[in-house]
C-alpha cells in the first residue's frame, strides 16, 4: 500500500510558517541560553523564574526580572520594567489585527500569547508578500510560533543546565542582530519602509543612553513617524 | 511566593499588551491613517531592534559590521539563511581585526 502526501493550504500555511521562522528561532538559541544560564546563577527559585519562559514568553523582559528579583528590588518595579521593556507589543499586536478581520476573537486571544518580535515580523512580512487566505495565515502564524516556543524554551532550560559553557569567543549572541538583519532584507523595497527602518536605527542610538527601558518603542515611534511625514511630503511633491 | 507574584503578574501584563488591538478590534477595520503607519512598524521594529541588539553587544562595531554584511547578502541571495552564514564569518574576522 503506498501514501501519497498531498500538499494543502493549511499544511503549506503550516510549513511555511516553520520554514519561515527557524533562522529567527536558531538565532534566539544563544540569547535563551543566556537568559537560562542567569537563571541558574541567580538566588532565585528555579520554578517561577523558569516557568516565565513560558508564561511570559519574553526574553529582555524576563532577563530583567530575574536580574532584578536577584537584586532585590520592589514587586511593582519588577512588573513596571517588564511592562514597558514589552511596550512595543502594542504596536505589533495593531499590526497583526488588520491580518486576521475573520478569525474567531477567542482564537485571536490565544495568538496574542505567543506575540513576539519574531512571530510578527515573520507573519507582517509574509503577509506583505505572499496573498495567503487568512486560515491558512493562521496557520502560518502557529507554524511561527510553536517553532520559536519550542526553541527557545529548549534553549533557557539547556542554559540552566550548561549555559555557563558557551564559547565567549564565538559571540553567539550577535546572532539575534544578524538575522534580523537578514529578515529586514526582504521588507525595504519601498522608499516607506527604508526610512522607517534606517529613522528607527539612529533613534535607538541616540535614545538608548537616555530612554532606558523606554528607548524600544520610542525608536520605533520615531522610525514610524519619520517615514509617515516624509511620505506626506513626497505625495504633497507630486501633486 | 514573592517570585511567583512578581513573574504572573509580569506574565499578565505582558498578554494585556499583546492582546490589546489583536483581540479588541473587530473585523480588523482601522482608520486608513492608522494603516499606513501599521504598514511601517516592520522595518521600524527591525531597525530599532537590530540596534538596540548590536549596541548591548560587547563587540558592538564588528556585529554592526557583520549586521551590514547580514543584510547585503540576504538580500543579494533572497535567502534568510545566507544572513547567517555571511554574517557569523564576517564577525568573526571583524573581531578579529577590531582588537
Amino acid at each position: 500500500m503506498t501514501t501519497t502526501l498531498v500538499s494543502t493550504p493549511q499544511r503549506d500555511g503550516l510549513h511555511a510558517g516553520v520554514r519561515a521562522m527557524l533562522p529567527l528561532a536558531i538565532s534566539c538559541a544563544p540569547f535563551g541560553m543566556a537568559v537560562g544560564a542567569t537563571i541558574a546563577t541567580s538566588n532565585v527559585d528555579l520554578a517561577p523564574t523558569l516557568s516565565a519562559a513560558l508564561l511570559m514568553f519574553g526574553g529582555s523582559a524576563q532577563l530583567a526580572a530575574v536580574e532584578m528579583l536577584d537584586a532585590g528590588a520592589a514587586p511593582l518595579y519588577i512588573v513596571l520594567a517588564a511592562a514597558m521593556i514589552n511596550a512595543r507589543f502594542v504596536a505589533y499586536s495593531a499590526g497583526l489585527a488588520p491580518l486576521f478581520p475573520t478569525t474567531r476573537r477567542a482564537a485571536r486571544a490565544l495568538m496574542a500569547t505567543t506575540l513576539v518580535d519574531q512571530s510578527y515580523l515573520v507573519t507582517s512580512i509574509d503577509a506583505t508578500n505572499h496573498d495567503r487566505p487568512e486560515r491558512e495565515r493562521v496557520r502560518f502564524y502557529v507554524g511561527a510560533s510553536a517553532t520559536i516556543g519550542l526553541i527557545w524554551i529548549a534553549a533557557q532550560a539547556l542554559g540552566v543546565v550548561a549555559g555557563t559553557a558557551l564559547p565567549n569567543a564565538a559571540n553567539l549572541g550577535a546572532a539575534a542582530p544578524i538575522s534580523l538583519a537578514g529578515l529586514a532584507a526582504g521588507v525595504v523595497s519601498a522608499h516607506g519602509s527604508r526610512r522607517a527602518l534606517l529613522g528607527a536605527a539612529v533613534a535607538m542610538v541616540v535614545l538608548s543612553s537616555v530612554a532606558g527601558q523606554l528607548a524600544l518603542i520610542a525608536a520605533i515611534v520615531v522610525g514610524i513617524t519619520i517615514a509617515a511625514r516624509a511620505t506626506s511630503v513626497d505625495a504633497e511633491v507630486a501633486r | 511566593m514573592t517570585a511567583w507574584a512578581v513573574v504572573l503578574s509580569a506574565a499578565l501584563c505582558t498578554y494585556l499588551l499583546r492582546a490589546s488591538a489583536l483581540v479588541t478590534v473587530s473585523g480588523g477595520r482601522l482608520p486608513s491613517w492608522v494603516m499606513r503607519r501599521i504598514e511601517l512598524v516592520a522595518p521600524a521594529a527591525l531597525g530599532a531592534l537590530i540596534t538596540s541588539s548590536a549596541l548591548h553587544n560587547e563587540r558592538a562595531a564588528a556585529v554592526g559590521l557583520a549586521s551590514v554584511a547580514a543584510f547585503a547578502a540576504a538580500r543579494r541571495f533572497r535567502s534568510p539563511y545566507t544572513a547567517l552564514v555571511v554574517g557569523f564569518p564576517t564577525l568573526w574576522f571583524a573581531q578579529l581585526l577590531l582588537r
